[in-house]
């Protein structure tokens, strides 16, 4: 007794008939669908086509397996590998570019000869050695997909047969755009820091501001801009940009004082001194210069607002501000820098991050540090110290014995390499500097490169990233750390890889 | 004799209690049980795709969460946009993975969704069909049209311009391509193993 199955979709009917070897057990009831378990015949119509598909099982489990093969690549856009074992692709399915449709291939074997001679003489007109080819729109792939999964899900039919489902390796991800899409990315960032970098040397180092005389009063202005230029010009300090000092300082405040020289107060009418003046008198001492500290707050001011800048479209011209921060690393105040309009504060994270003291106006007195911060246009972010580095930043104690340092390594791989679930979009390996503590915690990280910034969330970093286990962000030391400490290299490969490297 | 079978999709899902429907869906082998940045992003996209072809589709992701015993996960509005906005794509981009149970639950909706919105989705797709091989503009197809200019407005207005791959989809041209390969998912979505099939294919390229 021939078994008959069809699977009937709008374009395309897969029709199997078979048999069954399994004898009905005596007294039970007539089966309604008897299982079948051997085929005889596979037929596979498409509306449209004249001829069907036709083979016996092989056939058959070419099919399956490149059809099925084919719906995981068509919806992932991912190749998939078809693999057979040992046994021939009778059927093969490939994309045709830009057309929306899908070559569907068999081959004309023997085997082919016998079953299309059974199904239907008009397939004989086929000769041996050519081969069908039929183009199937995306509709139509999707009928034979579930003509294939109906087949595959009726239980009394081939119940041997199956497709097993799996997402294909990473090895099989090719990169995904080509390679000018992909260098588009870089080039811009390029030119974008290019852009930064220019803007940034149009502005005057605010170093070699002359400090000292406040301009919000009117009868000292001149005398202190006569007295600024001579002594620009007397002191023969190298200037790279000729800017006049004046274009920095936005008007009602004046910047305070580094280290006020006597010549300077000096200059100061005496009758006058001003509430600026005083202010600055009174906060001087309170301005950290130290290098290693401004380093910190410097690393830890540009992750602030690289993470809460969300809109980068939103501005319109380069905006570039004063931005005060606290010993803790909190934003406690910033100003506008000449030439950037009050309302572009809006579009950048500064209002946001904003730290208003619960107190009210009589928070006390903390010290805090100046940084120039340049929101580009284009999205990129420049964060330095207002006054530059006095000296050189270090990046606090440091573990020496090479003994711990090695076993450090070891352990800072074994921790970062746990938590990383090794899939990055990232086509580039994300570099940090990572510094740890003796007991392997981290406590600080520094992406290397703009990838490291762009795709950190894909790595565990910032998850086991615990400063406080050097005491960093302590009321008392504020953010740099109280514990020796191991800097590492990590980067983080595309492929996978973990590379930990000692930067002692 | 000759026994003819004809079986129709099933296209109506039991409601099993709610861990049951999310065991359709294998767990595919990856870390921490936390989705890779491709999948999170498909799975909001393919979402996108369904606003875009009903008006209302965010209404009806949550009444289907509802209906599918899903609110335990999806609780509510808030829920499913910070569950979306696990799309590195996204402007709102919150920087947290998305786990795989989550993300069960939105593919179980999508293709919840899809399969009650079979016979347009095949529709649009044979219009398109149609029109590209008479070489015809879009717009001659109204539905089509709305479409792809709801999905387009859907992508810009939610996604962060400043990524990279964002930037690669800034013309026209290429964003219709991503709301027509979208459709063709929704549609293979529809089908008896489609919603394996589509839960599968999130994970290609991202396992060892």
């Amino acid at each position: 007794m021939t078994i008959r199955r069809q699977y009937s979709l709008p374009n395309c009917t897969l029709i199997l008939e078979g048999l069954s070897d399994s004898v009905p057990e005596a007294g039970t009831h007539v089966d309604a669908r008897p299982l079948m378990t051997i085929l005889i015949n596979a037929e596979c119509h498409v509306v449209g086509e004249a001829q069907p598909l036709t083979g016996g099982r092989e056939f058959l489990e070419s099919l399956l397996r490149a059809v099925s093969g084919y719906a995981q690549q068509f919806l992932s856009q991912i190749p998939h590998p078809i693999s057979g074992g040992d046994k021939p692709a009778l059927v093969k399915l490939q994309k045709l570019e830009g057309k929306n449709l899908h070559r569907l291939t068999l081959l004309n074997t023997s085997e082919q000869e016998s079953g299309a001679g059974k199904a239907t003489p008009g397939m004989m007109v086929i000769a041996p050695e050519k081969t069908v080819q039929i183009d199937l729109t995306s509709v139509q792939l999707f009928d034979l997909v579930e003509a294939i999964d109906q087949f595959l899900a009726d239980s009394r039919t081939l119940p041997d047969l199956g497709i097993s489902l799996q997402p294909v390796s990473r090895r099989h991800r090719q990169a995904d755009q080509p390679i000018v899409q992909r260098a588009a990315p870089a080039a811009l960032g390029i030119t974008g820091l290019a852009l930064a970098a220019s803007s940034l040397f149009l502005l005057p180092i605010p170093e070699v501001r002359e400090p000292g005389v406040p301009e919000t009063e009117p009868d000292s202005r001149e005398l202190s801009s006569e007295n600024s230029e001579d002594e620009t010009l007397s002191a023969t300090t190298p200037t790279p940009t000729p800017t006049p000092p004046e274009t920095l300082i936005s008007p009602e405040t004046a910047n305070p004082t580094i280290a006020p020289e006597a010549s300077e107060t000096d200059q100061t009418p005496p009758s006058a001194p001003s509430a600026t003046q005083l202010r600055e008198v009174l906060t001087a001492n309170s301005q950290i210069t130290d290098p290693t500290e401004l380093g910190y707050l410097q690393r830890n001011l540009h992750k602030q607002l690289y993470q809460a800048w969300q809109n980068r479209q939103a501005l319109e011209e380069n905006s570039a501000y004063q931005v005060t921060v606290g010993k803790d690393g909190a934003v406690i105040g910033y100003k506008p820098v000449k030439g950037t309009p009050i309302e572009a504060a809006e579009k950048t994270p500064l209002s946001e991050l904003l730290y208003i003291p619960k107190t009210g106006g009589s928070s006390p007195q903390e010290s805090y540090a100046l940084f120039l911060a340049v929101f580009t246009k284009e999205g990129s972010l420049e964060v330095s110290p207002w006054h530059g580095f006095r000296g050189k930043a270090t990046l606090g104690q440091k573990i020496t014995q090479a003994t711990v340092i090695e076993d450090l390594k070891t352990k800072l791989y074994e921790r970062v390499n746990e938590k990383w679930d090794k899939s990055l979009t990232s086509t580039q390996d994300l570099v940090y500097r990572v510094a740890v503590t003796e007991d392997v915690e981290i406590v600080d990280y520094q992406p290397r490169n703009q990838a490291a910034w762009d795709y950190v969330d894909q790595t565990p970093i910032e998850g086991l990233l615990n400063p406080k286990a050097a005491g960093i962000g302590s009321k008392e030391t504020g953010l740099v750390p109280q514990k020796p400490l191991a800097q590492f290299r990590v980067a983080f490969k595309p492929d996978g890889d973990l590379e930990v490297t000692s930067l002692n | 004799m000759n026994l003819a079978v004809s079986l129709m999709p099933t296209n109506t899902p039991t409601v099993p209690s709610k861990p049951m429907i999310l065991d359709n869906l294998p767990d595919p082998p990856v870390s921490n049980q936390l989705c890779p940045p491709r999948t999170r992003q498909q799975i909001d996209l393919i979402l996108l795709a369904i606003e875009a072809l009903e008006l209302g589709g965010s209404e009806a992701m949550l009444y289907a969460a509802k209906e599918l015993e899903l609110q335990d996960i999806i609780k509510n509005r808030v829920v499913l946009w910070r569950l979306r906005c696990t799309n590195p794509w996204r402007r709102s981009y919150t920087r947290r993975s998305l786990e795989l149970e989550e993300a069960k639950a939105m593919v179980v909706i999508t293709s919840h969704l899809a399969r009650r919105m079979t016979v347009l989705i095949r529709q649009l797709l044979m219009a398109y069909q149609q029109l590209s091989e008479k070489q015809l503009p879009l717009e001659n197809h109204l539905r089509l049209s709305e479409y792809f200019e709801r999905f387009r407005t859907h992508f810009r207005s939610r996604m962060n311009p400043r990524r990279a791959k964002v930037i690669a989809y800034s013309s026209d041209e290429k964003l219709n391509e991503l709301a027509l390969s979208l459709l063709n998912q929704l549609l293979f979505c529809t089908g008896t193993s489609g919603m394996q099939r589509f839960w599968i294919s999130l994970f290609d390229g991202e396992v060892a």
